[in-house]
């Protein structure tokens, strides 16, 4: 995975190179034709200042009267210069020793450059100048020629000075270009960070929301549309769905009540008293796995301010006929001060309901439920059960999990409280009793002061 | 604590008389159930599939209470409600609901409905909840409350246990009278100070506990077959 920042940034930078090269390249091949050009000048002074000794003694031989310094240049044994002075015939008069080139073509012209290869295609090269001049009507030719060594010095040294002088100045360049492209690149890409942030905030409660396509850029807008049309579609699924739970709700109570309603309604009370039983039972599953559904389809609650009191206290007064007919008793304990949260109270108490019936199915008779309030803001529901053993005490909130496989219920309770908890923020926690049974906390975020 | 024994009076009897009980339901089998397993708990039922049906029958009979499944062909059941309000036909109205969500139950009892049930539901918690209602004061069952071999007459303000009239001091009968009529239900606390010593509030915490537990001791001396039940922090509950 590649952000399109690090594409632009590798292409860029080899671009960059190979224009560098391309501009030393360039500069190079100037440098060297300015050299040529140079050293053909060089040695055509050279030629001329050597023609200009040439003089004719008294019987009109030819003389050559070279001053000494420039005779010792041409003598040196590492010096690669040498010249010639010949004749029409072109035989040669003087010289420094070393044979010079054959005479160039001079087209009119008293002078002319050239360059030959001595040794075929060798590495030696010679570049040369040769002077035509007339002395009494006898023509005389002066050369002077170099060999292509020192040339190659003269460039390495050309070339050297511009690399460590001039071609710093590529490197600055070179970053300046790449920044400025890296802030447009990321001025361009800003506008998609708050995409995402919207992108983020979508749920199954927020499924009509749609990704915004202003300032984002055009080449990404077919994009966004095509997950706009995405979302359209799970957002009718999602609505779907949500008819098929409300259908099913009524769908499968209706025909348990006809059933309940029938069997309540037979002679053979015993066998009728069973069947309720089981009735009874199948409309805990299907009220929870119904309340599932529900919860599933809003992952996120609306909350709103809520007195937890109020709440344990309705959830209490319902479930407590069913306590007490079934021996058993069921008290709050809390010195009667509200105490508020942020939550939603359906979800709260669905939750609370579930986590109180289970307490009383866990108790023995002639024992208390006791449900406890603290300000910080936590709920606590104690039994006087077996208690919940600590390997146990993850697993008990799984879907379908149950301690005793024949008991009440279909084991959705508690899953169904920590799905509400989550949701609200909060959690849920198993400790056990002091006296002997298990104490499920259930703990809240305070809520915000308004 | 003696009891004084006087005979019990003779209108006791009329909370004997069938109640009628308008039911709107378009589930056949289930408003035949319904119809059926009431009349054991001795209400006579009439049912009809429609709103428009049930509306125009309470024309012409006196129903004691209704019935409402609020998922009706025809009509809306909450709009049924609001109706039949607003032809001041003040019978109690008990919703019956497939839908799990509270706002329908909710709005339900906003727009006058008096109390709701969700299916599935035991014909025994029905026939409860419609004597609750019917228990109200006003209501057909409000003038004699019975509970166990407790009977209560709300005008005469006179207690009868199997038969006998027992006496008993009036804030005794006050908080029983609010027991009796949500048998089996808890009474909060706050409710009974409201309901005996009015909503001034400046009741001695320790006044409703203590007049609770010699309440107890009464039906026990009595020889009543029902008992009060303590919820501390919740309240109490006259087991029916």
């Amino acid at each position: 995975m590649r952000s399109i920042s690090w594409r632009i940034f590798v292409r860029l930078a080899i671009t960059t190179v190979l224009m560098s090269m391309f501009a030393y390249g360039w500069v190079y091949w100037q440098a060297q034709s300015t050299e040529i050009a140079v050293r053909q000048r060089v040695l055509l002074n050279q030629a001329k200042l050597i023609a200009s000794y040439l003089v004719l003694d008294e019987q009109g031989e030819p003389m050559l009267d070279l001053p000494q310094p420039i005779v010792n240049s041409y003598k040196s044994t590492t010096g690669s210069q040498r010249y010639a002075i010949r004749d029409q015939a072109g035989t040669i008069l003087f010289g420094s020793g070393r044979a010079t080139g054959p005479l160039p073509l001079f087209r009119q012209l008293t002078q002319a450059a050239y360059d030959y290869d001595p040794d075929g295609p060798g590495p030696l090269h010679m570049y040369g100048a040769a002077v035509k001049s007339s002395l009494n009507g006898r023509l005389f030719f002066t050369q002077v020629e170099e060999d292509v060594l020192d040339a190659v010095y003269l460039r390495a040294a050309v070339n050297e000075e511009f690399l460590t002088d001039g071609g710093w100045l590529q490197a600055p360049f070179l970053l300046t270009w790449l920044g400025v492209s890296m802030l447009a690149v990321r001025r361009a890409l800003a506008p998609l960070k708050q995409v995402s942030r919207v992108a983020e905030d979508i749920d199954p409660a927020t499924a009509d929301t749609r990704l915004p396509t202003r300032n984002v850029p055009t080449e990404l807008v077919p994009l966004v549309r095509a997950i706009n049309l995405a979302l359209d579609r799970l957002e009718h699924g999602l609505m779907r769905q949500r008819e098929f739970n409300a259908n099913a709700a009524h769908q499968l109570r209706t025909p348990l009540a006809v059933l309940s309603a029938n069997v309540e309604s037979m002679q053979d009370k015993s066998t009728a008293a069973r069947l309720s039983y089981d009735i009874e039972l199948m409309s805990r599953i299907v009220n929870q796995l119904l309340l599932v559904a529900r919860l599933e389809t809003m992952s996120h609650l609306p909350n709103e301010k809520i007195d937890l009191l109020a709440i344990v206290t309705d959830v209490a007064t319902n479930l407590a006929p069913l306590a007490i007919a079934s021996g058993k008793k069921l008290e709050i304990l809390n010195d009667a001060t509200p105490i508020f949260v942020h939550a939603n109270a359906e979800a709260l108490r669905a939750a609370l309901s579930n986590l109180v019936e289970n307490a009383l199915s866990h108790t023995p008779p002639d024992t208390t439920v006791s449900i406890r309030l603290t300000q910080e803001p936590t709920v606590e529901v104690i039994d006087c059960g077996p208690g919940v053993p600590p390997d146990k005490r993850d697993q008990i909130f799984e879907r379908f999990w149950k301690g005793d496989r024949n008991g009440k219920g279909a084991g959705l309770g508690l899953a169904i409280v920590k799905h509400i908890m989550t949701a609200l923020q909060g959690s849920v926690s198993i400790s056990d009793n002091p006296g002997g049974g298990a104490a499920f906390t259930l703990r809240f975020p305070p809520a915000t002061q308004h | 604590m003696v009891s004084s024994v006087i005979p019990a009076p003779e209108g006791a009897k009329n909370c004997c008389a069938t109640m009628r009980i308008l039911l709107m339901e378009d589930h056949d089998r289930l408003a035949q159930t319904i119809a059926k397993g009431l009349d054991e708990f001795g209400f006579r039922v009439d049912a009809f599939p429609t709103a428009e049906d049930g509306i125009n029958a309470t024309t012409g009979v006196q129903y004691d209470a209704l019935i409402l499944d609020l998922g009706l062909p025809d009509r809306d059941g909450l709009e049924v409600i609001g109706e039949l309000r607003q032809r001041n036909i003040e019978f109690p109205i008990l919703i019956l609901t497939a839908r799990y969500g509270v706002d329908d139950r909710v709005a339900g009892l906003d727009r006058g409905a008096d109390d709701y049930l969700m299916k599935p539901f035991a014909m025994k918690e029905l026939a409860a909840r419609l004597r609750a209602l019917l228990r109200r004061p006003g209501r057909v069952l409000g003038a004699t409350l019975e509970s166990g071999n407790l009977r209560f007459n709300t005008v005469l303000r006179q207690l009868v246990v199997n038969g006998c009239a027992v006496a008993i001091s009036r804030r005794e009968i006050g908080a029983l009278e609010l027991l009796m009529r949500r048998a089996g239900q808890v009474v909060s606390k706050r409710a009974l100070e409201d309901t005996l010593y009015g909503l001034s509030g400046d009741v001695n915490p320790n006044t409703v506990e203590v007049l609770i537990s010699r309440l107890r001791r009464r039906l026990d001396d009595i020889g009543a077959d029902r008992s009060i039940h303590t919820l501390r922090g919740i309240g109490y509950l006259l087991r029916e």
